[in-house]
């Protein structure tokens, strides 16, 4: 039990550096675990054995090594203990047919990473009011 | 040829005897007899009529046919002449005999003369009805009775004959008749046929039967015919010449002058009643040849008939003697005979001439005929019904490399392969039993290969309307058919090809796709890491910099941002042409508003004044049509903000029915109408960065987006005064929305 665990999905160590910056800059402290793959991400999210993290929330890129964030997505709705977790996808990408996908596939929300480090510093602000702060997360299913 | 030559004989078939040799000559003479006599007289068939160099009628054959107006009068002469020896014999048999006046038996002329025999009387009347029965219509109850009568005097003239034989009087011929008359007659038997009666009437009933048969014994009887009238004419002129030099009575033997009379009539009545047939055929036909033929037989028989008569008068009436009798008759024979034979020889030449004219007329038109088919193009060729060559011009000679003396006889199957020939031959028989011209395409060997024809093929006619060839015109379509190949040829390339450009154009947006979307993805993230790293050096270190430093930090942020940019809309650009339209009713007017909501957002310090007409609706894509706004927009935002006040305008400039046309106007920086062409082009700027920033690209996303939906855009504007865009989305007249 991790209450307010956030998954980071990024294959991009600079992107990691500059997201747990972006996250620091806002105050907010919550602990972030990091995925530098998709088969990492369900490896923490979706363990062959062992026990699952329960992040409070997923920050999902889409270009992945391996398994895309896109599939990673599709494996986490499918199976009944993620279903329902919630799965930001912050990617570089604002191609349109990446967005319908997510939603398509489940996505709770769908934000381009700003070149601007100052407006990633305020779209971290406002994801972490939001779904750390603001949204009621549905009950947890532990697996 | 062997039926071509058939058919030349039923051309001919209105002359008697020469076809139907196998059919009783009778029956073909009357058949001409059935004619209507009307109908001759329609037909310009009068010998006399025709002139000497007329060319002859076509299809006329030697002898010339009968000419059925010659032949009627002929008949009829024939009846008359057998009515008049009936007559002539009646009043002898009646008169004479019967009444008992001798000049009635001397057909009333002097008794001295002689007296015609009861006996002889009885064989003229059965002669006479047989010449006339032969003149009316054969093969009927009159030529039966006809044929009976010449029985019968040839059974009574024969007794005397076997008679005179055998040296005995059978006293055959005084059985009938009162002795009393028959006493006035001479010699030791006076009612006894004299020799010459007995020999001429033979002849005459032997001829007359003959006659009736077909072939060369017809012939055989008119000569028999002839030569019976012969002894009767020599008796009938010494008797009238003895008559003249002062004899009272016929020599011993001699026929009585009306007997010879008699049978001379009737000679030539019997001659005339089958003149198209035998001696006297020749004489019946429509040419002119028949025609001068008939003129001199006329003078044959008046002239020296006159000539003869003319002493014998003079001595009678005493006006001179034999002796220049004598010189008359020679001499009017000669100047006669002499006249003859000039008329003759003229009318020869007359003829030869007209002969040599028709002739060269016929080459003539052999020659021209020669001449069109040897010098067209087409391949022009008959064959008879059998499939032997008859005929083939110059161009078939050329194309198959046969002369025509060596193709004439030989078929298709002589000369192609063995299929061809077949097609050929089963064409010939399709025009021959449609009967019309038949139109059709075939396949003959050529030098290179084979080669197309369209023929039209047809059937040749007699006159009777029977096929008795085919002739064939082909024409060479293998240019045509072989452009016509090629033409399909490369329309089979020209789908090849697109759809080959097709898929490469496909695949080639894939590649443009799948390259956008990874410049999408890869290229920002790099600079996201300077403009985040740049950031955290000022954050950390902003301290240990100088300002020289901390300027080339927000330097490298700022061209971060403008690279950032310019993906941006690289990226859109390529979007405008990648993505699928989807054409939705758009109102322009909302989707105006909310694009300048952002810039007001963006730079809220701004004031600019901004009417944006209602109800600007179209049809296109939603997504691509706000890129043109933000665009348009965002240039009309940035270039006036100078201007104080700014304005922009966005309205319908004009709406024709045809098409709408929007504009959008500010009152910025404007731009030189030189350069007006440049503005739609990719990383064209009008202005230094300095002045205005911008990527170059905005302006060329719109004219894609607005080319794609069908629509165009252009510009007026003047350096200072601002610029107007006027763009249209739809086609014109496609429908709005």
């Amino acid at each position: 039990m991790n209450d307010g665990l956030i998954l980071l999905v990024e294959d991009n160590p600079d992107d990691v550096t500059l997201t747990l910056r972006a996250l620091k800059r806002n105050n907010i402290q919550n602990e972030v675990k990091v995925a530098s793959d998709g088969e990492e991400a369900l490896a923490y999210l979706l363990p062959a054995v062992g026990h699952s993290i329960t992040p409070a929330l997923v920050l999902l890129d889409v270009n992945l090594p391996k398994l895309g964030g896109l599939d990673v997505l599709r494996r986490l709705r499918d199976d009944e203990r993620t279903a329902t977790l919630p799965v930001v996808v912050l990617t570089t990408s604002n191609e349109e047919r990446d967005i319908v996908e997510s939603y398509r596939l489940g996505a709770n929300s769908y934000v381009r990473k700003p070149v601007v480090f100052g407006d990633f510093v305020e779209a971290a602000r406002v994801l972490g009011l939001y779904w750390l702060l603001v949204n009621q997360a549905p009950p947890r299913v532990d697996g | 040829m062997a039926k071509h030559l058939t058919i030349d004989r039923d051309e001919a078939g209105v002359g008697p005897q020469s076809t139907r040799a196998a059919a009783p000559v009778g029956v073909v003479a009357g058949q001409l007899a059935e004619a209507p006599v009307g109908t001759h007289r329609a037909t310009p068939a009068s010998p006399a009529g025709r002139p000497l160099d007329a060319a002859p009628p076509a299809g006329v054959g030697w002898p010339a046919p009968a000419d059925r107006h010659v032949l009627a009068v002929l008949r009829s002469l024939s009846i008359v002449a057998g009515g008049l020896v009936v007559a002539i014999a009646a009043v002898v048999l009646v008169g004479g005999w019967w009444l008992g006046h001798p000049a009635a038996a001397a057909g009333g002329l002097p008794a001295h003369t002689g007296l015609m025999r009861p006996v002889a009387a009885v064989c003229l009347v059965l002669l006479g009805i047989s010449a006339l029965a032969l003149g009316v219509r054969p093969a009927s109850w009159i030529d039966r009775l006809g044929i009976a009568c010449a029985v019968a005097g040839l059974a009574i003239c024969t007794v005397p004959l076997v008679g005179y034989l055998a040296g005995v009087d059978l006293r055959f011929d005084q059985l009938l008749f009162r002795q009393a008359v028959l006493a006035a007659l001479p010699g030791p038997h006076p009612g006894r046929l004299t020799v010459d009666g007995v020999v001429c009437c033979a002849l005459l009933g032997v001829g007359q039967l003959a006659m009736r048969l077909p072939g060369g014994w017809s012939g055989l009887g008119k000569a028999a015919v002839l030569a019976g009238g012969s002894v009767a004419s020599i008796d009938a002129y010494g008797a009238i010449y003895a008559g003249a030099v002062g004899g009272q009575r016929t020599a011993a033997g001699e026929l009585p002058l009306v007997t010879a009379v008699a049978l001379t009539v009737l000679t030539l009545g019997t001659l005339a009643a089958r003149p198209a047939t035998g001696l006297t055929r020749v004489l019946t036909g429509g040419s002119v040849g028949a025609s001068i033929g008939r003129r001199m037989l006329v003078v044959a028989l008046t002239v020296p008939v006159v000539l003869g008569t003319l002493p014998i008068l003079a001595r009678y009436a005493g006006l001179y003697g034999n002796r220049f009798g004598v010189g008359v008759l020679i001499t009017g024979n000669v100047v006669a005979f002499a006249a003859m034979s000039v008329v003759i020889a003229n009318a020869a030449a007359r003829l030869e001439s007209a002969g040599a004219r028709a002739q060269q007329a016929a080459r003539d038109g052999h020659a021209l005929l020669t001449a069109l088919i040897d010098n067209t193009s087409a391949v022009i060729y008959m064959r008879d019904l059998g499939g032997h060559y008859m005929l083939a011009n110059r161009e078939y000679e050329r194309l198959f490399g046969l002369r025509r003396e060596d193709l004439l006889g030989r078929t298709d199957h002589d000369l192609f392969p063995a299929e061809m020939a077949a097609a050929f031959r089963e064409n010939d028989l399709a025009a021959v039993a449609r009967g019309y011209p038949v139109q059709m395409e075939e396949v003959a060997p050529g030098d290179d290969g084979e080669h197309n024809y369209v023929t039209v093929k047809f059937p040749v006619l007699d006159e009777a309307g029977q096929a008795y060839a085919v002739c064939g015109i082909s024409t060479d379509i293998t240019d045509r058919t072989r452009a016509e190949a090629e033409v399909h040829r490369l329309n089979a390339d020209l789908e090849r090809r697109v759809r080959e450009r097709t898929a490469e154009l496909e695949a080639s947006t894939k590649e443009l796709d799948a390259f956008a979307y990874s410049v999408s993805h890869d290229l920002r993230a790099p600079l996201r890491s300077l403009d985040g790293f740049s950031q955290m050096l000022l954050d950390d270190y902003g301290g240990q910099l100088d300002e020289d430093g901390q300027d080339c930090l927000h330097r490298l942020q700022a061209n971060t941002v403008r690279m950032g940019q310019i993906i941006d809309d690289l990226l859109n650009l390529s979007r405008a042409t990648r993505v699928e339209l989807k054409r939705n009713p758009v109102d322009l007017s909302e989707l105006a508003r909310s694009v300048l909501a952002e810039l007001r957002q963006a730079e809220p310090d701004r004031t600019v004044a901004v009417d944006i007409a209602e109800h600007l609706t179209t049809t296109g894509d939603q997504h691509l049509l706000r890129l043109v706004l933000v665009n348009l927009f965002g240039n009309a935002w940035k270039f006036s903000a100078r201007a104080d006040p700014a304005t922009v305008h966005f309205e319908l400039f004009r709406d024709d029915g045809e098409e709408r046309v929007f504009a959008v106007r500010d009152n910025g920086a404007g731009f030189n109408m030189e350069y007006a062409a440049k503005l739609f082009e990719p990383f064209q700027r009008l202005h230094s960065r300095g002045e205005f920033d911008g990527s170059g690209l905005g302006l060329a996303i719109v004219a894609r987006i607005l080319r794609r939906h069908g629509g165009r855009i252009w510009a007026e504007g003047a350096p200072g005064e601002g610029a107007a865009f006027y763009f249209t989305v739809t086609a014109p007249a496609e429908d709005r929305g």
